[in-house]
């Protein structure tokens, strides 16, 4: 793994662990957007991933800095 | 200098204004002697056959040092020093100069500073350091009235209070071992890995009030809206529009919402109960120091610590109470009468109070706190001496309408709820009535009643609703803390005590840990916190000074002795201690890079300086105030000091565009709120702003 492929690839900090997505707060962010997005399908009924994360990117200000910093880089910037 | 002629009786008091105070009323004419000792003002009075020196003290006179001068750890031998060689700023060697010479033709020495643990340890320490005695009478008042400080004097004590003076004892003892251990510890540790000083302090209240803060802060940067509904109807009685609400207040799903809301379509609901209940609501209790903080912040902005230095000067002139008390009681002892008929000689006050004593019983309404040492806060009827400053008159404005409150009668409320069904989901239409405001016009503006008169409808009679309709919202994330809240946080954490918390909250700014009225941490407290979360969550945590505060308490009441109280403290420092030492490197490490990513994530550069061509323009927040603004780097370069700043916008994301405007050649930014995204010249006076668009290069 070349020394990018250790850092996250949102705040450039060292992961824990470097099978893991993220650093350990963009991970933990990660894990809560996954329980919130169970709660959102079963409000929904039908909603896709990527419909959740850009509605939450509309919704500004309530929404933690580093669950948005997650849904940018998965939106915009993730490769796969 | 001439001295005072002996033998007399010494009066050691804890401020200038209160040996005055003390002076004037144990004086039998009213009129002491003022003599000038090195600046000082000394009072001489004569009540009966005694001569009285009363002398004041300006706070604590002593500061705990270590006795090895070596800058390392752990640090466990103390003694007290005269304050001004601990800080250089402290004007207290005149006061200890005169502490010296009056003891020489003292017979007899009477402590009178304010009743309470600190008071205790001031006085003790000038009698035991300065005047080489271990005991002394001591005077207990919680107002400085004259009919208080005579009743004081005549029942003075024959000692000081053992328990409450080991107690206060121990309170500087643990705090000053926590403090300079783990600062030095944590300095220590980063200077070892990166050759760089910064002091690192953390003391034992200070580290779980900043562990509460940062928490919330991580709470917040998780945080994840949930989706909701509400049903929102209104329904016309009588040509008059009013709120219904719907028996749920939240509904977790869209299709339910709209389900509810289609159902209810026909917009014709029928009364199937009016209920009418007479709600009593009595008056708030007294104010402890908590409860008049909150209330000050609530209404006037005031920052705990702000208001305490009010609420101490307007006991200092006698208008009111000590008010760092816990109490929430106002025994008849206080001589409420009394009180009640000064009140009403004072204009604002005066139909209040007479109505109040014209009544032939009245009693005040208690809270259930209690304090050993002093009733709740209240005023003491004394008449303004001279024109109060603003602030000064809002708290006792505040403090006098709640003590009159207190007499009021309870207010009585008539609720009245009409209960309306369409198609088996229920509505409440709410009104309320006031049908006495008893105590609660007392406290205007502080607290009032609105009414919402709803008329009169029959059992099943048709009621038309103007709408029913469902509407999404999201959960909100938990509020940041401000001084108020975070007092009530380490209220409810049972962290410190009335007389600190304030003061642990002002130094968690003055050391740059947090910062705004809205309370954020900043990136060295976020580093501080992280380091001490994965090494020493002991010390983040509020279980040890809880436990710290609990012990204490024994101590004040006799139930433990202070020599082994330290011992077993300095032992277990001793031992944590050791094992910070061993991993002093991986703790600097981890602090060094938690500060270097915090402070490199936050240096966000807008562009080089125009001005002075060296600096980079980077928005920075203000420590005080916790606004952000754009200055120039140069401004700490002693050489440049280059001071170019520029305003931006409050709130919203500002990110660096390295593009400059046509205008006047200033960098552009990018600012984002929401949906929002717009590009703005960072001077306010750009021509561009004027023309509503930015032309950029």
């Amino acid at each position: 793994m070349n020394e990018n492929g250790k850092l996250c690839p949102i705040c450039k900090v060292k992961k824990k662990n470097s099978m893991d997505k993220y650093c350990e707060k963009h991970n933990s962010a990660k894990k809560e957007m996954q329980k919130g997005y169970e709660l959102w399908l079963k409000a929904y009924r039908v909603l896709s991933w990527d419909d959740y994360l850009h509605k939450l990117l509309n919704l500004s200000d309530s929404v933690g800095i580093l669950v948005r910093d997650i849904a940018e880089y998965e939106l915009y910037f993730k490769q796969n | 200098m001439s001295t005072i002629e002996s033998p007399y009786v010494l009066g050691i008091a804890e401020k200038p204004q209160a040996a005055r105070r003390l002076a004037r009323a144990l004086d039998e004419k009213s009129k002491p002697q003022l003599k000038k000792m090195r600046g000082v003002s000394v009072f001489i009075c004569q009540r009966g056959n005694k001569k009285i020196v009363i002398a004041p003290a300006i706070g604590h006179l002593f500061s705990i040092s270590p006795i090895s001068k070596t800058w390392n750890y752990p640090v466990l031998d103390y003694e007290w020093v005269p304050s001004y060689i601990v800080d250089k700023n402290a004007r207290t060697k005149n006061f200890i100069d005169i502490f010296k010479i009056l003891a020489k033709g003292a017979d007899e020495v009477i402590i009178m500073t304010d009743y309470d643990r600190e008071g205790e340890v001031i006085g003790y320490l000038i009698l035991k350091l300065l005047l080489g005695k271990e005991q002394a009478e001591r005077m207990k008042f919680s107002t400085l009235t004259r009919r208080d400080i005579i009743s004081a004097y005549d029942k003075r004590e024959k000692e000081l209070d053992v328990g409450f003076l080991n107690s206060g004892l121990l309170r500087h003892y643990v705090d000053w071992l926590y403090g300079i251990n783990y600062s030095r510890a944590l300095s220590l540790s980063l200077r070892r890995v990166s050759g760089r000083f910064k002091t690192i302090s953390i003391g034992r209240v200070q580290g779980p009030t900043l562990g509460s803060v940062v928490n919330l802060e991580e709470e917040l940067n998780l945080f994840v809206p949930i989706p909701f509904w509400t049903i929102e109807s209104e329904v016309t009685i009588e040509n008059k529009r009013f709120k219904a609400y719907y028996e749920k207040a939240r509904i977790e799903t869209q299709k339910q919402a709209i389900h509810i809301e289609q159902e209810c379509e026909s917009l014709v609901g029928y009364v199937f109960n009016v209920s009418n209940e007479e709600k009593n609501m009595f008056p708030f209790p007294p104010f402890n120091l908590g409860d008049l903080q909150r209330e000050s912040y609530k209404h006037f902005r005031f920052s705990p610590s702000k208001t305490l230095e009010i609420a101490e000067k307007l006991y200092l002139s006698a208008m009111i109470s000590y008010p760092r008390t816990d109490s929430q009681k106002l025994p008849m002892s206080l001589g409420h009468k009394t009180i009640l008929k000064k009140l009403s000689e004072q204009i604002e006050y005066g139909s209040f109070a007479t109505e109040i004593i014209s009544r032939k019983k009245f009693k005040p309404r208690e809270g259930r706190k209690s304090d050993a040492a002093h009733p709740a806060i209240h005023p003491t009827g004394n008449k303004p001496a001279k024109n109060l400053i603003a602030n000064e008159r809002k708290i006792y404005d505040l403090i006098v309408k709640r003590y009159l409150s207190i007499f009021g009668e309870k207010a009585i409320i008539l609720k009245k709820v009409i209960e309306i069904k369409i198609n088996n989901h229920k509505f409440e239409v709410r009104g309320s009535q006031i049908l006495s405001e008893g105590w609660v016009k007392y406290y205007k503006p502080y607290f009032s009643l609105e009414e919402s008169i709803v008329p009169n409808v029959e059992l099943n009679s048709k009621i038309s609703f103007d709408f029913v309709m469902s509407k999404e919202h999201f959960s909100t994330p938990p509020r940041r803390f401000n001084e108020s809240t975070l007092l009530n946080k380490m209220e409810e954490e049972k962290i410190g005590t009335k007389a600190t918390r304030a003061g642990i909250i002002k130094t968690l700014f003055d050391r740059g840990y947090v910062q705004g009225h809205v309370i954020q941490p900043t990136p060295l407290g976020f580093a501080v916190v992280d380091v001490l979360q994965d090494h020493y969550p002991v010390l983040i945590r509020a279980e040890m000074t809880r436990e710290l505060e609990n012990i204490m308490e024994s101590v004040q009441n006799k139930k433990m002795e202070i020599e082994e109280v330290v011992l077993s403290i300095k032992k277990e420092l001793k031992s944590l201690l050791t094992q910070f030492h061993k991993k002093e490197n991986e703790i600097g490490l981890s602090l060094y890079q938690n500060l270097q990513q915090s402070e490199e994530s936050k240096i966000i550069v807008i562009g080089k300086c125009h001005q002075c061509k060296v600096g980079e323009l980077r928005i920075i927040k203000s420590r005080k105030t916790g606004k952000r603004f754009i200055a120039c780097s140069s401004y700490f370069d002693k050489s440049i000091k280059c001071n170019v700043t520029f305003p931006i916008p409050a709130t919203g994301t500002i990110k660096p565009t390295n593009k400059l405007c046509k205008h006047d050649n200033l960098p552009i930014i990018e600012w984002q709120k929401g949906r929002k995204k717009q590009f703005m010249c960072v001077s306010p006076d750009c021509p561009s702003k004027k023309k509503g668009k930015t032309d950029e290069k």
